[in-house]
């Protein structure tokens, strides 16, 4: 998919201004014109990319003032932020396309005169959609990266927090940003994270979802190996522990990295309730997360194999319930998980409002239907919505869409080899974990690894007091959180 | 490549070497109790009962039960799966039942295929029928929709209460296990019902004796800890019950390993529940009764004692545990030693609660 022939770098000549103008014009929104008659300037720009305001108050209305002769007098009249004077043509083409306003004298000149007018249209913050939480910080993400780091720089008010800005894509010239905390971060992630983000060749880069995929250490994995969140304050908080993120022009998230499997079951609720809370609230996620991708499976495997293991009080419920129904349990299940997987396929494409009756008609109506009807067995219903509802209980979106998938290998190998089957794919499934890193980091720490003191963060949350250090896993350079105690009063108390 | 290759031959082995037998749950006659009574020395009559459960939904299951008679109990079962509409299943077996007769004639080659199955838990109950198991498992009782239901709960739910745990798990232990014998409640169909009776005593795997009911329930006080039932004592001509809060045993081996001594601690916390016309509220009267209530405590459990000496099974399995006290104790002396070890009982009776009247 990637493109493999590198452009070679284009050697721009002084006629090609004329040609980028020629070129440019053929696009019915680009505007080139002589100031006046006697005027020695040309003035081009995109109507559709620069600010009127500043085109008529800042720019046409000083030139139309005064007589000029050279452009650097204009350079000197006109105050704009950003004004350059300059003959390179790709940087000229480059500013053209971002907006500024070209002026240039028709003769043999090859100095050209950039003006910055910019005028990105771009959405007001928002609260966040998929990791709301009730308390805490509401603002989320927006498509522009400078709101957007804006947006972490003021929660992280130090000059050592740094931003390193790449360009990719070879036609969307998408502007990246990797972001980071001199002194915490470890600088072989933030060189792994640069080094991987340029060499990435591809035409077009229109959200951080794709680098997640181009930069990911296994990119057939289905786990997402990069948190992806639209929330500053997480962005925020996880930097000062150490990572490193990857924020995109045009996109309302962040990418985060590098992290580990627990980190996809800690919200940032977490961290804003109180701990015991919070660790309990995460284990939930942590058994919701098994039970959904188990429960399935452990049902086809125990009706199909092992009748042994059901408890008398549920075997009259589970016989009277499964008698009459023409399927084997393999299909019954795999009908059912398909019906919910068309729900939510079909609630997600479709406007809110019309989703909604989706979701009441499919749920309701089908699941009663079909149980009524003698198609399923009302309990199999009951496992299945409740998997499903279960798998939405991680925060982070990209694990729920994991393990929509791996629950279907895992009928799969109940219906072949029962409950030893299910054991099978339990142990590939963590064959797989196991195998996995991060930006080069183990995915499964600090389970495996077993690193003890990353416990206090992982399945449970201790309380911030017992959260001393910093992740060890993220190497940072700097571990301790809490500031040493200086032995030496800066200042005297008052009866001293 | 190599990675294809391998995966394609796993698939390849998943698929084609395919033979697992399945069981899907609706295909599956599920017996749930059986009982096997004496036809003559190598024959054995058995019955199953597997209800049946009818399609359609919220259904009631039906009693169904097959009897045919054979050597094995395999074999028995395949007789009855001649006469049943699905395949019989024996994995959520709960109660296994033995006619007295054939406990008499030794229940070992009954208890063998238990022991060997994979599919049959180790928690099944055993019991003794005095009567026709035939008769028992086929009969239609009042109380219960189902007939194997029935049995069941009786003895995990009530039984449990009044007799000492027995299971399977124990009673292979106790057949195999050195100094110890298997013991199991005995129960009789009693017009529409089913009637626990009392306990089985067993030396080695062949009935010899049994113990009524109340003599069952000492014997769970000198076997094991449990908490619950009812002691009644005479006092001063008036009946008293007790209700047993916490019952705690501990056998103490003395002596030396030719001439050992037992002496078992009974630990009983008990509340008074009925005692018409008795005041108990000063500490002394609460103290004559609970010496009342040891006194005849100790009379019965070494009353209880004597007579598993006398019929020379060690149900309490007291030899077990003079074994493990000496080391290198001569296993093969046991046997003529226990008739005559001295057994001595010491409870301890608190009574904690006399009720709000006082």
């Amino acid at each position: 998919m990637i493109k493999r022939n590198r452009p070679g770098p284009v050697a721009f000549k002084r006629s090609d201004v004329g040609k980028l103008i020629s070129q440019c014009s053929e696009s019915a929104d680009f505007m080139s014109f002589k100031l006046d008659e006697d005027s020695p300037f040309y003035i081009s720009y995109f109507q559709t990319l620069v600010d009127q305001n500043i085109v008529h108050q800042d720019v046409l209305s000083i030139l139309k003032g005064s007589k000029f002769t050279s452009l650097e007098e204009i350079k000197d009249a006109v105050h704009v932020e950003n004004i350059m004077l300059t003959t390179d043509v790709s940087s000229i083409q480059q500013r053209v396309m971002l907006g500024n306003i070209l002026i240039y004298k028709q003769e043999a000149q090859p100095s050209c005169l950039l003006i910055s007018a910019s005028k990105m249209e771009k959405r007001q913050i928002s609260i966040p959609e998929t990791e709301y939480s009730v308390v805490g910080p509401k603002e989320a993400f927006v498509e522009s990266l400078d709101t957007n780091i804006n947006l972490i720089r003021k929660r992280i008010p130090i000059p050592d927090f740094q931003v390193k800005e790449l360009t990719v894509g070879k036609l969307s010239k998408t502007r990246v940003a990797v972001a980071y905390i001199k002194g915490i971060a470890d600088e072989e992630n933030v060189n792994t994270v640069i080094q991987r983000i340029n060499d990435i060749n591809y035409d077009q880069l229109i959200d951080t979802s794709f680098i997640s995929q181009m930069i990911a250490d296994n990119g057939n994995s289905p786990f997402p190996q990069l948190v992806d969140t639209e929330r500053p304050d997480r962005t925020a908080s996880v930097l000062m522990e150490g990572k490193v993120a990857i924020l995109v022009d045009g996109s309302p998230s962040a990418l985060t990295g590098p992290t580990a499997l627990v980190e996809f079951f800690s919200a940032y609720e977490d961290y804003l309730i109180v701990w015991s809370l919070g660790s309990v609230f995460r284990l939930i996620r942590l058994f919701a997360v098994t039970f959904s991708v188990l429960s399935t499976p452990l049902y086809v495997a125990i009706l199909t194999y092992h009748y042994e293991v059901i408890p008398q009080d549920l075997l009259t419920a589970l016989v009277s319930s499964r008698g009459g129904i023409p399927f084997p349990p393999i299909l019954e299940a795999i009908v059912l998980e398909l019906t919910i997987e068309l729900l939510r396929e079909a609630g997600a494409r479709l406007p809110t409002k019309v989703g909604q009756t989706i979701g009441i008609v499919g749920g309701i109506v089908i699941g009663t239907a079909a149980v009524q009807a003698g198609l399923t067995s009302n309990v199999l219903l009951i496992v299945v919505a409740l998997s499903a509802l279960a798998s939405f209980t991680t925060p982070v979106y990209q694990v729920s869409n994991a393990i929509r998938l791996i629950r279907f290998p895992f009928l799969l190998f109940a219906q072949l080899l029962g409950l030893l089957g299910v054991a099978v794919c339990s142990a590939m499934v963590l064959a797989h974990l196991f195998k996995l890193t991060s930006l080069g980091r183990p995915f499964l720490e600090p389970v495996y690894p077993l690193r003890l003191t990353d416990m206090k963060d992982a399945l449970v949350r201790l309380p911030f007091n017992r959260q001393a250090t910093r992740p060890l896993f993220m190497h940072p350079q700097n571990v301790l959180k809490l500031q040493q105690h200086s032995s030496q009063k800066d200042s005297k108390d008052i009866d001293e | 490549m190599k990675k294809a290759l391998f995966w394609t031959v796993i698939a390849a082995i998943l698929l084609f070497n395919y033979n697992l037998e399945t069981k899907v749950l609706e295909d599956i006659q599920i017996i749930t109790a059986t009982g096997y009574d004496y036809v003559d020395k190598d024959t054995l009559r058995g019955t199953t009962d597997a209800p049946f459960y009818p399609q359609g939904q919220d259904v009631k299951p039906i009693n169904a039960s097959f009897t045919a008679s054979g050597h094995t109990i395999h074999n028995i079962r395949q007789q009855n799966q001649r006469e049943a509409q699905r395949n019989l299943g024996a994995g959520r077996l709960q109660s296994f039942l033995i006619n007295k007769e054939v406990a008499k004639h030794g229940v070992k080659h009954l208890i063998d295929p238990l022991g060997r199955s994979t599919y049959i838990g180790r928690d099944i109950k055993l019991a003794v029928v005095d009567g026709s198991t035939e008769k028992l498992l086929t009969a239609d009782y009042s109380n219960s929709q189902v007939t194997s239901r029935y049995l069941s709960d009786l003895l995990e739910e009530s039984i449990s209460r009044l007799a000492p745990e027995t299971e399977l798990h124990t009673f292979l232990a106790q057949l195999d296990g050195f100094g110890q014998e298997p013991f199991l409640p005995i129960i009789k169909q009693r017009d529409d019902h089913i009637r626990y009776m009392g306990l089985a005593l067993f030396k080695d795997d062949k009935y010899v004796d049994e113990l009524s009911v109340q003599d069952g329930y000492t014997f769970k006080m000198l076997h094991e800890k449990f908490k619950h039932g009812i002691y009644e004592i005479k006092y001063k001509n008036a009946y008293i019950a007790i209700e047993n809060l916490q019952s705690k045993v501990q056998y103490s081996v003395s002596g030396t390993a030719a001439k050992p001594r037992v002496t078992i601690y009974v630990t009983l916390r008990g509340k008074v529940q009925e005692g018409y016309g008795l005041t108990l509220h000063t500490k002394a009267k609460v103290h004559a009764v609970e010496k009342e209530w040891r006194k005849e405590m100790t009379t019965k459990a070494e009353k209880l004692i004597r007579k598993l000496q006398t019929l020379r099974t060690d149900s309490l399995g007291v030899g077990e545990r003079v074994r493990s006290h000496f080391r290198h104790f001569p296993k093969s002396s046991w046997e003529n030693l226990y008739p005559n070890v001295p057994i001595h009982v010491e409870v301890e009776t608190n009574i904690v609660n006399t009720g709000i009247i006082e």
